[in-house]
């Protein structure tokens, strides 16, 4: 039978080896409980949906209704130009995203905090919880994704094969906010205010991220350090493909590919040094 | 040689008192001056050390009990087994897979059914959905909420939420299992199931049985730890640990008790007011030798001499017999057999012979002695759990009452047969 707790003694250096080493037994880890994920994931999903009214509805009806909303104000009170397609589908295929970053972040920062009894009772990488709140947004994400080639026909868009690169553009997506989500779930743990700074946060980042307005929007000059936003170049790509059959733009998107890696190794990196405190200090 | 389950080699464990930053678990960048934080200069944070250098091994099939005053160190030790936190000091290395009855229907959401919560809770204790799938009638079976499985738990009561967290934990088949005073749980009949089920289980694998319920410690486990203040006071067989265990929580308040502990309804507790000193006690059999070990129905009396140091006005005499130092076997004094003692002066002592036969069950007795004021009001001296006493019987009983009976059937008296006692009750 193998060993399978094991403690690093004292606070030992970081050898890079080691680091890798880590990231193996990591990845193995989380294979074996790969089953508890679903359920987790599962779990939050069964549980949100129970006993409402509106029950799987609930995943279009949030980003559908802040779309007529500002369909209604900056697609006919301002007039906020939307690169040529209907407001409404213009900012749907980036509300969606945006839902789901926004959504995912939320349950993320509790996760750990919610679930203490689990942690400190029983013994299983803690960062099933984490991407069982991501998967279960990412679940309502793709829900909602349904209704989109609804409201393109309903506008007379054309659908086209770069609906393709959604998935690529979904998975980086889901890097990010994985990465994120691990940083703040286990800085939750040690610093209970972040449930408050995070929809600050989210909120000052949405007015940074082209939602609600286009790329072009934003002055030449300030591009270049705007498109340093990871969400930046996703949202637009995921409009370049969605609604305008074009690839999306491929160097910002390659370095938005990095910049989401680099912070999902980060986040990992720090969740799984982080971890054994979490028990005693939760 | 028995294969190791667990083994801790110098584990310690520190708690911070008091706020705690995340500069400590984050390694500083060598760049940032240095703050060391110093406990006891006021500005860093202060440590407690639950666990101090604590080593042993834990061997299969072996029935660990850990006890010790609050504060010891038991629910520390016990979160370092299941593995979800990790020493500060020292290694922790456990084999095998891990189930922590600590926490019954742990991941439990209201809002699901049963059903649903035997497969969340399942998953979070590490089992497979095949697995769980396979064992979901049993499952059912032994919680008896097979009516209920489609009702959300949120509407079941506490007993019928503890019964399903139960038998989900009991059916993880684990390698170690660690026990922490949740045996408290459901109805009598439940509570019979859950300790019979226990019964089974330690034949077959390692359990850590944590709990202030002695007597349970005693009869269930194969080895008992004693822990104080994060270290290991002793390790052996339960009756030698409980009782030491007892006798040092007793002797340091045995000034403090009063009669009532023993007992006696209506007495306020007091400090032993010394005005008298027991200097001797002894146990002694039939031919007056003194002696620790006795046949259960031989005759026996236990001797204490007490010097009075002031005029007492007819001070009672009490007399108590536990049972491996817990459990009462027997306890009386003057004043409540209604006897009248004589009044002692100052400088004068006494020797108190208590006579009796030791009618008991074989087994391990404590003495306790004391004298107390004339309207038993307060001891003027104690001593509980002085002696041990060790009692031989033929072997058949259980229990603390030596009765012994003869047995006859249809008018025959049963004879013992080939191969003598049977080792059911040892």
């Amino acid at each position: 039978m193998e060993s399978i707790a094991q403690v690093l003694p004292e606070k030992s250096r970081r050898h890079l080896p080691r680091c890798l080493y880590g990231g193996f037994s990591a990845a193995r880890d989380l294979l074996r409980w790969r089953e508890l994920l679903s359920v987790l994931a599962g779990r939050d999903l069964r549980v949100r949906y129970k006993q409402s009214l509106l029950g799987a509805a609930w995943a279009i009806l949030q980003p559908a209704s802040m779309t007529f909303v500002f369909t209604i104000v900056f697609g006919h009170f301002v007039r906020v130009p939307s690169e040529g397609k209907p407001y409404a589908v213009f900012s749907y295929a980036a509300m969606l995203p945006w839902s789901f970053l926004s959504a995912a972040l939320s349950a993320s920062v509790g996760s750990l905090v919610a679930n203490s009894s689990l942690v400190t009772k029983v013994r299983f990488p803690r960062e099933v919880l984490v991407f069982a709140g991501v998967g279960a947004c990412g679940v309502d994400f793709l829900i909602a994704f349904c209704l989109f080639p609804i409201l393109l026909l309903i506008w007379q868009v054309p659908l086209g094969f770069t609906m393709l690169w959604f998935p690529v553009l979904a998975i980086i997506q889901v890097i990010l906010i994985t990465g994120l989500g691990l940083l703040i779930a286990a800085a939750n743990v040690f610093y209970r205010d972040l449930r408050f700074l995070v929809p600050l946060g989210l909120q000052l980042w949405f007015f940074a991220s082209p939602v609600i307005y286009p790329l072009a929007a934003v002055p030449e000059r300030l591009r270049g350090l705007y498109l340093l936003n990871p969400v930046a170049p996703l949202l637009d790509g995921y409009r370049q493909a969605l609604l305008h059959g074009h690839a999306p733009q491929l160097p910002w998107l390659g370095i938005a590919a990095i910049t989401s890696s680099a912070i999902f190794l980060v986040g990992y990196w720090a969740f799984k040094r982080l971890e054994p405190a979490f028990a005693d200090v939760i | 040689m028995a294969e190791t389950a667990a083994c801790l080699e110098g584990v310690s464990k520190r708690y911070q008192l008091g706020a705690r930053s995340l500069r400590e678990v984050v390694p500083t960048p060598r760049a940032w001056p240095k703050r060391p934080p110093q406990a006891g200069n006021g500005v860093g944070p202060r440590y407690i050390w639950a666990l101090n250098d604590i080593s042993f091994s834990l061997h299969r099939g072996e029935a660990l009990g850990i006890i010790g005053p609050n504060g010891a160190g038991k629910s520390t030790l016990l979160k370092l087994l299941a593995g979800v936190t990790s020493p500060t000091k020292g290694q922790v290395n456990i084999s095998g897979r891990v189930c922590p009855l600590i926490e019954v229907g742990a991941g439990f959401h209201p809002d699901l059914t049963g059903r649903e919560n035997i497969y969340l809770n399942g998953a979070i204790l590490g089992l497979s959905r095949r697995e769980i799938q396979r064992k979901f009638d049993e499952i059912v079976e032994f919680s008896g909420l097979a009516d209920f499985l489609d009702t959300p738990v949120k509407r079941y009561s506490s007993g019928m939420y503890m019964r399903l967290g139960f038998s989900v934990s009991a059916h993880v088949e684990p390698d170690l299992l660690l026990v922490d005073e949740v045996l408290a749980v459901g109805d009598y009949a439940f509570q019979r199931k859950c300790l019979g089920w226990m019964e089974k289980y330690r034949r077959s694998g390692t359990v850590v049985f944590v709990s202030h319920n002695l007597e349970a410690v005693a009869r269930y486990c194969t080895r008992v730890v004693y822990l104080h203040e994060g270290r290991i006071v002793q390790d052996g067989r339960p009756e030698e640990v409980v009782a030491a265990y007892l006798e040092a929580q007793s002797s340091q308040q045995c000034r403090e008790r009063s009669p009532r502990d023993l007992l006696h309804v209506g007495l306020e507790p007091r400090l032993a007011s010394k005005q008298a000193e027991i200097i001797q006690v002894d146990i002694s059999n039939g031919r007056g030798e003194s002696v620790r070990s006795l046949r259960a129905g031989e005759p026996m009396a236990v001797r204490m001499r007490v010097r009075f140091k002031e005029a007492v006005h007819s001070p009672h005499f009490c007399y108590a017999l536990r049972r491996g130092g817990y459990l009462l076997a027997f306890e009386t004094n003057t004043g409540a057999l209604g006897l009248s003692t004589p009044d002692f002066r100052a400088e004068d002592e006494a020797e108190v012979v208590i006579n009796h036969g030791a009618w008991l069950v074989g087994g391990n007795y404590s003495v306790s002695v004391g004298v107390a004021d004339a309207g038993m009001r307060f001891f003027l001296d104690q001593r509980e759990n002085t002696l041990m006493l060790s009692v031989v019987d033929k072997g058949g009983c259980q229990g603390i009452a030596g009765l012994f009976p003869l047995i006859w059937v249809n008018g025959q008296r049963l004879e013992p047969r080939e191969g003598g006692v049977d080792g059911v009750y040892g």
